[in-house]
Formats: C-alpha cells, sequence, structure tokens
C-alpha cells in the first residue's frame, strides 16, 4: 500500500511539472511573439502534450484517496453500517468505471502507435500523449481497487 | 424501449447512484456509458469512452482551468488575501461592522485573483474570523460575511464554474467574465447593505470600529499593488484583448509566483504545495468535466432537450416565468448537489430551452452561477459553510446557518435584477466586444 502511495505522488508530482512547463511554455511564446517577434513554434502543441500529464497523472491521487466529489446526504439518517455498504458500492463503482474507460482507451492509443501519428508542428509523437493517459488509469483502477479493499473508509469528500 | 424511456430512466439512476454516495463524476459516466450503450450499442459507446477523455484532456482550450487554479493557490499562499483584508479594512475604519464590510471586499478582491469560492471561504476564515472574534463581533455577522463573501470568488473573474460552462455551453470565455464583471460588484453592494441594515436592528453584532488616519489609509491602500497589477494584467489584458484567457492565466499565474517570490512570502516548498494542489483540484474537476460530456452524448441521443423545449412551446410559458421555474429548479438541486455537477448535468438539457425562449447563453452563464452561489451558503449542503466549520470548530454550525440566513437575500435580489434588466450582465461584453 505504501508502494502504491508513492508511484501515485510520483505521479502527481510528474503531472505537477507538467503543470509548470505549460505557465512555463505559455509565458514564453507571449515573450518572445511580442518582444522579438518570434513566437516558439509549437508552444500549442507542448500545451497540449503537457495538458495529458497534467490530467491523466493527477487522476490516480484522486482514487486513490477518494478524492472525487461524493454527495454525502444519507449520511444524517443512516448507521454505520449502511453507511460502510454505501462506500463499497462507491468505490465498486470508481473501479468498474476506471477499468471499462481504460479498456476503452486501449484501441484509440493502439491505432495512434500503429499508425505512426505525430502532431503537425512539433512532430511529438501521439502515443506519447497516449502514455501518460493509459499509466493513469491503470494507476487510477489500481488506487481504486485499494479503496475498495479498504471499503472507502476515509478521506470522502462532499 | 424507447430512448426517452432510456433517458428517464437514465436520469433516475444517476440520482440514485449519486445518494448512494458514488462520486458524482462516476455517476455520471456510468449512466452515459451505459445509456449510450442501450440505444447504440456496447461498441459505440466504447468509441466514446476511449476518445471522449483523451480529447478534453488534451484540449488546449482547457488549460486556462489548471492555471486559473494553480494563480490562486499560489496567491493564496503569498499571503496576498492578509494584506487585501488590511486595505480593505482602513477603507471602511471608523464604521460600524467596518470589519464584516473589509471582509466582504477583501473576498471580492481575492476572488478576482481566486477563481474558486471555496479557496476564497477558506482563506478569508483565517484572516478575517479571528480578527472579529477579537474584537467581539457575533459569530453569527463574521461567519455569515465570510460563507456569503466567499461566494464572490465563483462571481467574479477569473471564475471556474464559468470556464467549465463556457465549455459545455460552447461559449466565449472572455464575454463571460465580462459579463459577470457588474453583476459581482452589485452582489458585492447588496452583501454590504445586508450588513448595513442588520446592524440597525442588532447593534450589538458588531462594535464600532476606531478610526485611522488618512496616512494609515494610503499605506494599506498600497500594500496591495500586487494584487492589482496581477488582476489588471491578467482580466483586463483579457478584456483588452492582449491575451486569450489561456495566456492570461499562464501569466498569471507565473506573474503571481514572481510577485510572491519578490515579497519573500513564496518558497519552493510552497510552489511545490501550490502546484500539487493546483493539480488535485484540477484533476478532479476534469474527471468531472469527462463524465459529464459523456453523459451529454446519451442525453442529447434521447431527445430529452427537445421534448422539453416541445413542452415549453405546448404550454405556452413566458419566457421570465420559465426562467423563474428554472432558478427554482437549481435552487431546490442545490440543496443537494455541488455545481459543477448542477452545471454538468443540466447545462445540455436546459440550454436550448433557454436560448430557444430567446435568453442570450451568456446571460444564462451569469444566472447559472449566481444560483450556485446559492447552493454553496444555503442549508443543507452549503459548502461555505462546512468550510467555516472545517477551519473554526468552535463555532457550531446552526450558528453560521443562522448568520448566513439574512445574506441569502442578496442573490435573490440580484437574480431579479438580472431578469428584469438582462443589460447589467450584457452591457460591458457588449462594449468590449462586437455585438452578437
Amino acid at each position: 500500500m505504501r508502494l502504491l502511495a508513492a508511484i501515485c505522488r510520483a505521479a502527481l508530482g510528474v503531472a505537477a511539472l507538467a503543470l509548470a512547463g505549460i505557465a512555463l511554455v505559455t509565458v514564453a511564446d507571449i515573450v518572445m511573439g511580442n518582444v522579438f517577434r518570434r513566437p516558439i513554434i509549437g508552444a500549442y502543441e507542448m500545451v497540449e502534450t503537457g495538458m495529458a500529464f497534467v490530467v491523466f497523472l493527477g487522476v490516480p491521487e484522486i482514487f486513490r484517496t477518494a478524492r472525487n466529489i461524493t454527495v454525502d446526504l444519507v449520511d444524517h439518517f443512516l448507521g454505520d453500517r449502511a453507511i460502510g455498504a454505501f462506500r463499497f458500492v462507491g468505490a465498486l463503482a470508481s473501479v468498474v468505471f476506471a477499468a471499462i474507460m481504460a479498456y476503452a482507451m486501449l484501441g484509440p492509443a493502439s491505432d495512434a502507435a500503429r499508425y505512426g501519428d505525430v502532431k503537425a508542428d512539433t512532430g511529438i509523437p501521439v502515443v506519447v500523449l497516449w502514455a501518460p493517459v493509459l499509466i493513469g488509469m491503470a494507476l487510477a483502477i489500481v488506487g481504486s481497487l485499494f479503496r475498495l479493499v479498504r471499503r472507502g473508509s476515509e478521506a470522502d469528500r462532499t | 424501449m424507447t430512448p426517452l424511456v432510456i433517458g428517464l430512466i437514465g436520469m433516475g439512476a444517476l440520482v440514485l447512484l449519486i445518494f448512494a454516495r458514488v462520486p458524482v463524476a462516476i455517476a455520471m459516466g456510468l449512466v452515459g456509458f451505459c445509456g449510450y450503450a442501450a440505444l447504440n450499442g456496447v461498441p459505440k459507446a466504447l468509441t466514446i469512452l476511449g476518445q471522449v477523455p483523451f480529447d478534453i484532456g488534451t484540449g488546449y482550450a482547457l488549460s486556462v482551468v489548471p492555471l486559473f487554479i494553480l494563480m490562486g493557490d499560489i496567491a493564496m499562499r503569498a499571503g496576498m488575501s492578509a494584506r487585501l483584508y488590511d486595505a480593505a479594512r482602513a477603507c471602511f475604519a471608523g464604521q460600524r461592522g467596518s470589519l464584516a464590510l473589509a471582509t466582504l471586499g477583501a473576498c471580492a478582491a481575492f476572488g478576482a485573483i481566486c477563481g474558486s469560492s471555496l479557496a476564497t471561504a477558506a482563506t478569508m476564515t483565517k484572516v478575517a474570523i479571528p480578527e472579529m472574534d477579537r474584537v467581539g463581533y457575533d459569530t453569527r455577522l463574521s461567519t455569515g460575511a465570510v460563507a456569503a463573501g466567499g461566494t464572490l470568488g465563483i462571481l467574479i473573474p477569473p471564475s471556474i464554474p464559468l470556464v467549465i460552462y463556457s465549455i459545455i455551453a460552447e461559449q466565449s470565455v472572455s464575454r463571460l467574465f465580462a459579463a459577470t464583471l457588474i453583476p459581482c460588484f452589485v452582489l458585492t453592494g447588496l452583501y454590504m447593505l445586508v450588513v448595513v441594515a442588520l446592524l440597525i436592528f442588532k447593534r450589538t453584532w458588531a462594535p464600532s470600529d476606531p478610526q485611522m488616519s488618512v496616512r494609515q489609509r494610503i499605506s494599506a491602500a498600497l500594500s496591495v499593488w500586487d494584487v492589482l497589477i496581477l488582476f489588471g494584467v491578467t482580466i483586463g489584458g483579457i478584456y483588452a484583448g492582449w491575451f486569450t484567457p489561456n495566456q492570461a492565466a499562464a501569466v498569471g499565474a507565473f506573474g503571481a509566483w514572481l510577485l510572491g517570490i519578490a515579497r519573500g512570502r513564496l518558497t519552493l516548498f510552497s510552489t511545490w504545495q501550490a502546484l500539487s494542489e493546483a493539480i488535485r483540484t484540477s484533476c478532479m474537476l476534469f474527471m468531472i468535466v469527462i463524465c459529464a460530456v459523456v453523459l451529454s452524448y446519451f442525453i442529447v441521443q434521447t431527445d430529452m432537450p427537445s421534448l422539453l423545449v416541445g413542452l415549453v412551446r405546448q404550454w405556452q410559458v413566458s419566457p421570465v416565468v420559465l426562467m423563474i421555474l428554472i432558478v427554482m429548479f437549481y435552487v431546490v438541486m442545490g440543496c443537494f448537489l455541488d455545481g459543477f455537477g448542477m452545471i454538468l448535468i443540466t447545462v445540455p438539457i436546459f440550454l436550448p430551452m433557454v436560448t430557444q425562449s430567446g435568453f442570450d447563453p451568456i446571460w444564462f452563464g451569469v444566472i447559472l452561477v449566481i444560483v450556485i452561489e446559492l447552493g454553496l451558503i444555503h442549508p443543507p449542503v452549503g459548502m461555505n459553510i462546512f468550510v467555516i466549520q472545517a477551519q473554526a470548530p468552535q463555532i457550531p454550525v446552526y450558528k453560521i446557518y443562522q448568520g448566513i440566513v439574512p445574506f441569502l437575500v442578496a442573490p435573490f435580489v440580484l437574480l431579479g435584477l438580472l431578469i428584469a434588466f438582462p443589460e447589467i450582465a450584457l452591457w460591458l461584453p457588449n462594449q468590449l466586444f462586437t455585438p452578437r
């Protein structure tokens, strides 16, 4: 479990670096374009690539720590056992959905690899964008399985 | 089964799942996927579920969301909120209830660089409530002012819910940001009027505050130069056409960091904390957006939006009555649902009906954010109330509820004004950008 937490936090760290990178590339593009009349070619695509890392490498930590928004209105009316059962349902639904989503993504990701799609300006292979997506989703499944085993005991947010 | 019946079953399942503590995003995604599969087959549903998250997660336009969130996180950690509070306090010094008025002013100003109600309420709870407690304010007034003021965070640009709305409704972020500016000033003024009116009847709730010298006032006002620069460059830059919203968000995040470093308020560690927290918040939002888009694919296929439009035509409901009904619906939904969930679930259904009735989608976006604000402070959910309680656990929740009740009048008055005079929202975007 500690290993999973460490991996999810490391993925979050990479996402954080990617976010800093997006901010820097965009600011550099503005400065280069306005001051030197030489905007960064492919800045737009670099941001798109960075976004894949920002969004999908942060997802595992969200699933692992159950940071997805949950409405806990029933908690005021039900006992601990019933709430525990609902938490189990929530964690199970998260595992199922993450697994279906990851499975659905395999097709387009393998197409991108097979046909060698690349970004127009930078030549970045599209499969590079799919890598964090698939890694993130795989970790999200493991993270939500962890919640399922723990029966979603703590850290739920409303 | 007809698509409509499948749609209604889907909506019922969605409500059940949400109340059964299934995360809102997951509930929307599952219902969207299963519903779409029921209508068009599993292979097509898998295609949607495989491609939509990738398209949204790698979309350039959506980079504005994590960047504005980052800007707010950095501004919070750089201590800008405390200086804003001091400056606002100097403005109102000498008046009874000046600290409550200052709280509202500081919330509006902090919202201008933050974009999140919860962050605004959380920050101001730490900054304002201890000070109001110290000088003897009634906790109902202090917590009411912070909870209400916190809602200004999502109305004044940059507003994250408005960015999300712009994506779902395919509207210009710049126009939406311009449309909320005047309503935000009006709402801040209305909240301040509530404080003044309250203190006419409950004089003991706030002691009179000592006067400040002109020199002290000027000094406090000058101390927020960095916030003024940040807001002027980012949001002013969008209005002036210097930046796209994405560029403004990047400049804002970078600028907030530079100013924090220059002031000696940010370290590498706090920068890292801000980045990590921005990622957590953004990913949570992206999951909701992705799943809501999957759900909207299903909703569109069920013909529910066109059925609603047909019903409205058949019943010959006047546009104003329709809008009042929609507002009432959102107020009730706000008792149970999170604001983002409400936007994402309902906009694909309501927007066609609203535009068909002759309303401007930009104006509707403003209305939507105000009703979401209401949901943040009215019982039983009221996230801002929980944020305050979490940070000031010594204050009982019922006291916060009592404090917030008078402030609920203000957003309702603003909604009435906006329905009666849509130009309050539409005048500025029509002045700044080419009228549509």
